[in-house]
């Protein structure tokens, strides 16, 4: 195999295309972890994300020809993985409507507001401890932002919602997270 | 299983897969065909709704059906023949398969989509409005696929509609957009709601019962409004079978 690690995700995938499709396993090596663990939070089963996550790069390897390489590999193949966990989620049915939630809507119709100046470290911390807690409309956000650091316009990219809902989903998913996190600990809210 | 040997099984899974040709890459062809499909289907979608909320102005312009209304009771099965329902109803599905469509483009999510929908609605109608009021449906009344599309419903067993041209006492002598002529009689207890001042060369819709092929007793009769089509013989389409009025008696 050629020596790729200097390649970025773009260069490999036109490489993968016109050359060498043994190239992918580079892409594979790359994405593995993330996705793996991207597709944890979302499915909160380690078993479910591996099939996501192998499903995911099957399914990106057969529509790789789709991917424009002037675009981000990275937004294309969390949008594919996010697809999946979602499809799959809903296959076994383990999650209904949660924005129709009661508990979420009382949240939200609340006047507290969260601290826009929380600690980032303490907002990772609850959010990685409290994510499973929380409705998925607000669960992948929230993971993109402070678990995966995926900025608000590759959160767009990857969960094609325009940048000001982005932004709207974060702050009401630290909102609910904020109040289901502080029930679960039998503390007080954060807010 | 320890989370590395995971990992590592999940790589040699999916390159096993591909080298065993279980997986195939799709083609670059392949995606510019979808795109080129995806692209004619938004804008065939987006004429159609266009052509068909043309047809629906054109049946709200030349039978006024909303005027039928006005006569309460009487009126509401002329409405009901009268309402573009067939155009309305295909300018909605091509909007529907366009918004469906529209939604598969890059573009889709990066902006507020209620507000795409709108605009797209809004382009519609003005567009399909535009077609209606420069003639286009003259100027195409000889073309025989969209001959069912156009309005034919000028009278029917409890109404008649046309323009005046003989005014007496309780009588009007009117001509149907087919070109037959009819005498409308009333009398005191008939519905005016837009008065009883009726002059030559007034459009009138009339609801009531016929007496005879050519006499028609109304219990309602009321004036076009102003920007109501009344087709002429000439403006129906040529030769279409289906501009015979649908009175059975």
């Amino acid at each position: 195999m050629k020596d790729v690690k200097g390649l970025t995700d773009e260069e490999l995938v036109q490489l993968v295309c016109t050359q060498d499709q043994e190239l992918y396993s580079e892409l594979v090596r790359r994405y593995q972890n993330k996705l793996l663990r991207y597709t944890s939070y979302l499915a909160q089963s380690e078993t479910k994300a591996a099939d996501i996550t192998q499903e995911t790069f099957i399914k990106a390897f057969i529509n790789l020809n789709s991917f424009n390489t002037d675009k981000k590999f990275s937004s294309w193949i969390y949008r594919i993985a996010h697809n999946e966990a979602i499809n799959n989620i809903r296959r076994y049915a383990r999650e209904t409507s949660l924005e129709n939630n009661e508990q979420v809507k009382v949240v939200l119709s609340g006047d507290k507001d969260v601290q826009e100046d929380l600690d980032q470290e303490f907002l990772r911390k609850m959010v990685s401890s409290c994510l499973d807690k929380i409705p998925l409309v607000y669960r992948a956000p929230l993971a993109l932002f402070y678990l995966e650091d995926h900025s608000y316009e590759e959160i767009s990219d990857i969960l094609r919602i325009p940048i000001g809902t982005v932004g709207t989903h974060i702050n009401r998913g630290k909102k609910v997270l904020a109040e289901f996190c502080s029930k679960e600990r039998g503390i007080e809210t954060y807010a | 299983m320890p989370e590395t040997e995971k990992k590592q099984d999940l790589s040699k899974k999916v390159m096993s897969q591909i080298e065993e040709g279980q997986v195939k890459m799709r083609p670059h062809s392949y995606f510019v065909v979808i795109s080129i499909i995806l692209v004619i289907g938004l804008i065939g979608a987006i004429i159609l709704s266009v052509l068909f909320s043309n047809f629906s102005f054109l049946w709200l312009r030349a039978h006024s059906p909303f005027g039928y209304l006005w006569f309460g009771g009487p009126g509401f099965r002329p409405f009901l023949a009268t309402f573009p329902w067939i155009p309305v109803f295909i300018a909605i599905v091509g909007l529907v398969v366009a918004v469906i469509l529209l939604r598969h483009l890059d573009i889709s999510y990066k902006r507020w989509f209620i507000a795409l929908v709108i605009g797209l609605v809004t382009v519609v109608l003005l567009a399909g409005l535009a077609l209606n009021l420069t003639g286009f449906n003259e100027r195409n009344r000889q073309f025989e696929p969209v001959h069912s599309f156009y309005p034919r419903y000028f009278s029917g067993d409890e109404w008649v509609t046309g323009k005046i041209t003989t005014v007496k006492n309780k009588e009007l002598d009117i001509v149907t957009p087919e070109g037959k002529e009819i005498k409308v009689t009333w009398d005191a207890s008939t519905l005016l709601p837009s008065g009883s001042n009726f002059s030559i060369g007034e459009r009138i819709i009339a609801v009531g019962e016929w007496k005879n092929d050519t006499t028609f007793s109304a219990t309602g009769i009321s004036q076009g409004d102003a920007n109501w089509l009344m087709m002429n013989h000439e403006m129906m389409p040529e030769g279409n079978p289906n501009a015979v009025p649908l009175r059975s008696n």
